[in-house]
């Protein structure tokens, strides 16, 4: 067991569960808005898409991920604009990926929490001259802000323990694609226990730790009430 | 405020439309300077015409404010709620529970418009009037129903409104509470000129601070009309029976006796006193008596503590379904006093029309600001 076998998985894990939880915040929380906020009569069937991943196998959605990212596929088509030859095997392939895998995971606590704010703070932010976007950043963003962090903090976990997708769709190239959970894997595969146990402790904790946050914020705003 | 003509910033309403069961048919105005009570029993659609006149619900019609028109389906126009300038106090409060009383306030203030024209009322009146000194720290999640209803109230007057919007603003507050705030809020209208509508089931409340009465019934608002004059005309039956019943008395100063903090009235030839001294002799004032304060005697009571008594005879002897009490019109010279007494009792004292009465009033007070 050694640094530059453990630190690289580590590094490459955070910067794709980073960058994608940006994403997915900019994102999930309009998606989330709109969900919490349409009149529209098959939101739920939207709202049904964004959650596919939750019960789709994680290999299903690597499928079509590797074909819409391959050389024919839009993704390719993108990839030849920086003269790529593909987004499969990529870290930008990555992030595409872990954002459709992850985005029920933050869309769903913003849209509850947008939901708990309701019509009437943004009715009274109405009267009181404020438009649809100012009333947006000062009243329902605050306000909501339990559920945003909830939502970030769990498109950040849940993108950490990614596998399946990542493997169908980015293979196991070291410093690219070779993520911890990835990582983990092959130290199995090669009987090398120490450094599976240590990372795979690690990530244990950070699991916990996640979860205790994400309930303890959740509970606190199921007290505020109304 | 007396010409026929629409003045400058009346609020014309003329709108329609089915929410839910309810049909609201509304055709009214509300002047500019004065406070119009919308007022009628729980379920008349009071609340849903009040949001569309903020633009909160949609009904179809028209309605404009002065020169600015807010809706006019047939031009197909339509301006969004915060394009419009009101001030609306939910009667459940909608305060921003992520922001302290302060903050709250301030976010009407900081939104109100141009920052150099003169407000209708200042954050220092507001805070001073509404007692709000103390709670201007505070979140809201902290405060109690009536402390909520006046932050509510004091942030809908710091928007700077043109029209005032009020939803039953201050049903969780004391009696009390409610006479300091309603006359500051009547006189603040006079002052700035703003159109106040003002819905409520209280009878008294409404009496305490409305220029003008459009009565609303099953979603019918059909115009305003003087306060004095809507009261007379509303149904004595089923309307009033619901809510705090009263009578409004014109009487005339006839003395001020400070020594006692009293005053004495001439009502029709019989004398009244009545707390308050303040009026000159020879002017003109409206008595506010509550049916319930009214108690009924056959003959002329002696050695009592109630000091006025007023002689009259009966008009009108009324069961109040679903209640032990019966309501009784009594009429002298050409006014007109209700009281509110049980059954059992006006059966007991054979009350019927045409009887002579005397009416036993616990507490008078001066109706006007």
């Amino acid at each position: 067991m050694n640094a530059e076998t453990i630190w690289p998985p580590i590094r490459l894990t955070l910067e794709l569960a980073g960058v994608t939880t940006v994403f997915l915040l900019l994102l999930g929380t309009p998606i989330a808005w709109w969900l919490a906020r349409t009149r529209f009569r098959f939101k739920e069937a939207v709202a049904a898409l964004v959650a596919l991943p939750l019960v789709l196998p994680p290999t299903v959605l690597g499928f079509y991920l590797l074909i819409a990212l391959g050389p024919d596929g839009p993704g390719g088509f993108v990839a030849r604009l920086f003269g790529e030859r593909s987004l499969a095997f990529s870290f930008p392939g990555l992030v595409i990926g872990s954002i459709l895998y992850s985005l029920p995971f933050t869309v769903q606590p913003i849209r509850g929490a947008f939901e708990a704010v309701g019509d009437r703070p943004l009715e009274a932010a109405a009267t009181l001259r404020a438009s649809p976007w100012d009333a947006f950043w000062t009243v329902a963003v605050p306000l909501a802000r339990p559920g945003l962090i909830a939502g970030g903090v769990l498109g950040f976990a849940h993108t950490v323990g990614e596998f399946g997708v990542i493997l169908m769709i980015g293979g196991n190239i070291p410093g690219a694609t070779r993520v911890l959970s990835i990582a983990i894997y092959d130290h199995v595969e090669l009987m090398e226990w120490g450094t599976a146990h240590l990372l795979s402790g690690s990530l244990l904790v950070f699991s916990f730790v996640v979860v205790a946050v994400t309930l303890s914020l959740q509970k606190k705003m199921g007290g505020r009430d109304r | 405020m007396t010409g026929s003509g629409t003045a400058p910033g009346a609020l014309e309403v003329v709108l329609g439309g089915a929410v839910g069961e309810l049909r609201i048919e509304a055709v009214f105005e509300a002047r500019p300077g004065e406070t119009t009570a919308v007022f009628g029993p729980s379920g008349s659609g009071k609340t849903t015409l009040l949001r569309a006149v903020a633009g909160l619900t949609r009904l179809s019609g028209r309605l404009a404010l002065g020169p600015a028109t807010w809706q006019d389906d047939r031009r197909g126009v339509f301006v969004p709620a915060y394009r419009r300038r009101i001030g609306f106090a939910f009667q459940e409060p909608a305060l921003f529970d992520h922001l302290t009383v302060e903050g709250n306030l301030r976010y009407a203030e900081r939104r109100s418009g141009d920052p150099e024209g003169d407000p209708c009322v200042s954050f220092v009146e507001v805070v001073e009037r509404l007692e709000l000194h103390q709670h201007l720290e505070r979140m809201p999640a902290g405060l109690s129903g009536g402390e909520r209803q006046r932050v509510s109230l004091a942030r809908a007057l710091l928007a700077r409104p043109a029209a005032l919007l009020l939803d039953e603003p201050l049903s969780g507050l004391h009696r009390t509470a409610r006479a300091a705030i309603l006359p500051w809020l009547r006189a603040l209208g006079e002052a700035s000129g703003m159109v106040i509508l003002y819905v409520s089931h209280d009878l008294g409340e409404v009496v305490d601070v409305a220029h003008r009465i459009a009565p609303i019934s099953s979603g019918s608002v059909t115009g305003a009309a003087p306060a004095a004059e809507a009261l007379d005309r509303l149904p004595a039956g089923d309307l009033l029976s619901r809510f705090e019943a009263g009578s409004v008395l014109t009487a005339t100063v006839r003395a001020r006796l400070p020594a006692l903090g009293l005053s004495e009235l001439d009502l029709g030839g019989q004398s009244l006193r009545v707390p308050g001294a303040e009026r000159p002799a020879g002017t003109e004032a409206r008595l506010r008596v509550r049916a319930r304060d009214v108690a009924l005697a056959t003959e002329a009571p002696t050695a009592i503590s109630i000091r006025n008594v007023l002689r009259g005879s009966v008009i009108e002897v009324r069961d109040l379904p679903e209640t032990p009490f019966a309501e009784v019109a009594v009429g002298f010279a050409d006014q007109r006093l209700m009281a509110r007494i049980t059954r059992d009792a006006a059966s007991e004292l054979g009350l019927e029309t045409g009887r002579e009465v005397f009416a036993l009033l616990k507490t008078v007070s001066f109706d006007d600001p």
